[in-house]
């Protein structure tokens, strides 16, 4: 179900508890559409264990970024022990990622304000529970869309590009006008032309 | 910013009316010498008050060569033993003069009524003297505590001055330092972070806060390879053992955090940054457009006056059409005349013939 434009550049995003030390992983959607089936598992259980490694390994209330073979993980713990994993590709964004993981903490942690819920959550209940987190892997495949920067910039661009073609058709509209005022300026002087004859003619009688 | 000492001056006036207004020279004398040191004090104290005019003096110009100084903001330049003896030197002749100014009032306040007093008792039978010497003493009095006042408040803006320059100074330096330490950690980055993989063993190299940003690519990729399979003569971080390599990795990530933080602020404003030129950018392109767009109204306007006069000519012309096909179909005359003459040709013909 990866709806990415492109390619898929999210791997994995994760929600874990961090209690001194003691890592739970509360929800995960992982999207490895991009790896041939059987090779899945493997990744996904590698992706499992980057996860739980990077969370453990990183202080509370603070960011990292972690590069491994050729995924990025990002992570970014909060102080009160929720911690927000993406795993991506390696030239992905990091400032997407990270105000990504900001709003998804966020976002959880306004859904879920007591840790008592966290602990009925596993990764299996993600598709219950926190649906929300499928969504935003398929946004952020696209880090265009899903950064609000990215995205102004994006559509300035293509007003600039609507610009630019509006500039040719005037430019052409111009040529278009200065051909039309030399042809009216001729078809001025011929009628002055037919006038004068026709005023000759009709004055000048007789034979 | 001198201190205007006028006490001489005030001492001379004194000394011209007492000459002036002279009763007793007796008494005069009865009342200046049991403040005998009457003239002698006075003109201590004046004296007394125009040296520390004097210091104050001195400090204001060593306080702006202070200032001259550490306004300099080249990096290499900077000559702190100097700045820091002339800072010691001003800090030291504030603390003096503070000391004489206190003194000075002490002893203006001890002997002011000493004087009054014994002016008084001298002149007991001098009863106009003595008035007239009591309203002097008085005055003298006001004219030392104005004195006083006055050298209080121009040591109090002088230091005032002196802590301002004492905070440029530390700022300046605070400055210089790291733009010392951008130029010296840009070179000294490098081959300390390779000194330090190499040196390696739990502490962290010493380095400054760049050596991170060469560090953590490299430092991070051992991680995930510590517990599963350690990669066949990998790097020589792993060899130290698992505790120094998490030792080493959370002093990285520690700095590691801090620069993520600052590379995301700067790439939201560099982001911002093309954002906004590229509004401007659109601005631009379109008031070009505008302005093309009127000059080509004026086009149109010529176009528009043209077909106006063809259309004009075209209808005169048509009218004087109509008005010769009007002759000629309307014409009999004409066309009588012309047959005549035709017949007429016709008849020579057939004459000649």
């Amino acid at each position: 179900m990866a709806a990415a434009t492109t390619t898929t550049q999210v791997f994995c995003l994760a929600v874990a508890e961090k209690t001194d030390s003691v890592v739970r992983i509360l929800a995960s959607e992982a999207d490895l559409s991009s790896y041939s089936f059987f090779h899945r598992p493997a990744i996904a259980e590698f992706v499992n264990f980057f996860t739980k490694t990077v969370v453990e390994r990183t202080p509370l209330g603070q960011r990292a970024k972690i590069e491994e073979k050729e995924f990025l993980g990002h992570v970014f713990i909060r102080p009160d022990g929720l911690a927000v994993v993406m795993i991506t590709i390696a030239t992905y964004p990091s400032r997407t990622a990270f105000s990504l993981l900001n709003r998804l903490a966020e976002e959880f942690s306004s859904k879920f304000p007591q840790k008592a819920t966290w602990a009925t959550m596993n990764p299996s209940t993600t598709a219950t529970r926190y649906p929300e987190l499928k969504l935003h892997l398929q946004k952020a495949q696209d880090p265009q869309s899903a950064d609000p920067f990215m995205r102004v910039q994006k559509e300035l661009d293509e007003t600039k590009i609507v610009l630019h073609k509006t500039m040719e058709s005037l430019l052409a509209r111009g040529e278009k006008l200065d051909d039309l005022i030399v042809k009216s300026d001729q078809l001025s002087g011929a009628s002055k032309a037919f006038y004068k004859t026709a005023k000759k003619t009709n004055s000048c009688c007789g034979m | 910013m001198t201190v205007k000492n006028r006490t001489v001056e005030f001492h001379s006036a004194v000394e011209s009316i007492l000459s002036r207004s002279g009763p007793g020279p007796a008494e005069r004398q009865g009342l200046l010498s049991p403040s005998h040191g009457g003239p002698q004090t006075k003109s201590e104290f004046a004296r007394a008050s125009a040296g520390i005019g004097r210091e104050i003096n001195a400090t204001v110009s060593k306080l702006q060569k202070l200032a001259r100084l550490a306004k300099r903001k080249t990096l290499f330049d900077d000559r702190p033993v100097e700045i820091n003896e002339l800072i010691y030197i001003i800090k030291q002749d504030i603390a003096k003069i503070n000391q004489q100014i206190a003194q000075l009032s002490a002893w203006m306040r001890k002997h002011g009524p000493n004087a009054a007093g014994g002016g008084g008792g001298g002149g007991g039978g001098g009863h106009g003297g003595a008035a007239a010497a009591v309203p002097n003493n008085k005055q003298i009095q006001e004219h030392s505590l104005h004195v006083i006042t006055s050298l209080q408040s121009k040591l109090a803006t002088t230091s005032n001055e002196f802590k301002n320059i004492l905070e440029i100074r530390t700022e300046n330096m605070k400055e210089q330092k790291t733009r010392r330490d951008q130029y010296s950690s840009f070179t000294g980055g490098a081959p300390v972070a390779g000194g330090g993989i190499m040196g390696g063993g739990g502490g962290a190299p010493g380095s400054s806060t760049d050596s991170p940003l060469y560090d953590p690519e490299r430092r991070s990729t051992p991680t995930p390879y510590v517990n599963g399979q350690p990669p066949a003569g990998g790097e020589v971080v792993i060899d130290f053992g698992s505790a120094g390599v998490m030792n080493q990795q959370q002093q990285q990530l520690v700095p590691t955090n801090a620069a993520i933080n600052m590379e995301i602020i700067e790439s939201r404003s560099q982001a911002i940054e093309s954002i906004e030129a590229t509004i401007a950018e659109l601005g631009q392109i379109y008031r070009n457009f505008a302005a093309m767009v009127a000059s080509q109204r004026e086009m149109v306007q010529r176009i528009d006056e043209n077909v106006l006069d063809t259309e004009m000519n075209v209808e005169g012309a048509h009218n004087q059409l109509l008005k010769y096909y009007q002759n000629i179909s309307s014409n009999r005359w004409l066309m009588i005349k012309v047959f005549a003459v035709l017949i007429v040709f016709f008849m020579m013909f057939v004459l000649m013939t």
